[in-house]
């Protein structure tokens, strides 16, 4: 990391990141009705768009892939993490998700269309992982697996956007909604507009990270092979 | 409450910004070795 860099990594993982979670966990208000329990928003939003996010980088390299006859290794890498880092991201919308739920709703778990679809998204994800595995020694498995990818994320839309739309549910309204309004408060607002900013940035540098270990140990690879 | 919230969020936060920067190090010092070679 070069020195400017490193300044900048310090005072974004010291400073900016605990200065928004503590907007979000002291400075920000309650929202109407949910009470404290309300401000996991400011971490349950952010993770949930960044999932969606990791799973469109993880279809546009494995489209990339399939397209385009340059930089396969790399891009099969890059897909990888960022289907590896949405499933990570996805995970997390529904533990907190499930926790607002039980403060909420009064369960952990209710079959709500939200839970259900993004449960269901996650299960196509995690069989990219099982058919990644399977596929070790066949020398179509970058193209397979994108051909997977580039459908899970065709079939993103429909369980993220759609599905919960169309059915009736549990869940507060999105930020995304029909009105085209966000009904929070101004501070709520500005809280949460941060803490998707950083946690955006933060999922950038984690992203960076592996694609930099991925690198290394294809390099290795390659070292090994040619000895 | 709340204050207690906050206080265990920003220790676990700090334990990961701690490891993260070990970890950036680390891979950066074996670019360097395998970039020298």
């Amino acid at each position: 990391m070069k020195t400017y860099n490193r300044i900048l990594f310090l005072l974004f993982v010291f400073i900016i990141m605990p200065a928004v979670f503590m907007m979000a966990l002291l400075w920000a208000p309650p929202a109407e009705f949910l009470g404290e329990a309300s401000r996991i928003l400011y971490f349950h939003v952010p993770v949930a768009c960044l999932s969606v996010i990791s799973f469109i980088a993880a279809g546009y390299h494995s489209i990339m892939i399939l397209i385009s006859e340059n930089n396969i290794e790399e891009r099969e890498y890059k897909s990888y993490n960022a289907a590896y880092t949405g499933i990570i991201f996805t995970i997390l919308t529904v533990v907190t998700g499930s926790i607002w739920a039980k403060i909420s709703w009064g369960s952990y778990w209710n079959w709500d269309p939200r839970e259900t679809s993004i449960v269901i998204l996650m299960l196509i994800y995690i069989s990219y992982f099982s058919l990644y595995s399977a596929l070790k020694d066949n020398v179509n498995r970058t193209r397979i697996s994108s051909v997977y990818l580039l459908i899970a994320m065709i079939t993103m839309p429909f369980f993220v956007f759609i599905i919960p739309r169309i059915y009736p549910s549990l869940h507060p309204d999105t930020i995304i909604n029909a009105e085209k309004k966000v009904h929070l408060d101004a501070a709520m607002r500005l809280t949460l507009f941060a803490s998707v900013v950083v946690f955006t940035i933060f999922y950038g540098y984690v992203f960076n990270l592996m694609n930099r270990i991925s690198s290394l140990e294809l390099k290795l690879q390659e070292k090994q092979n040619d000895n | 409450m709340t204050i207690e919230v906050t206080a265990a969020i920003l220790i676990i936060w700090f334990g990961i910004a701690i490891f993260l920067y070990r970890l950036d190090r680390k891979v950066k010092k074996i670019e360097e070795q395998l970039g020298e070679k």
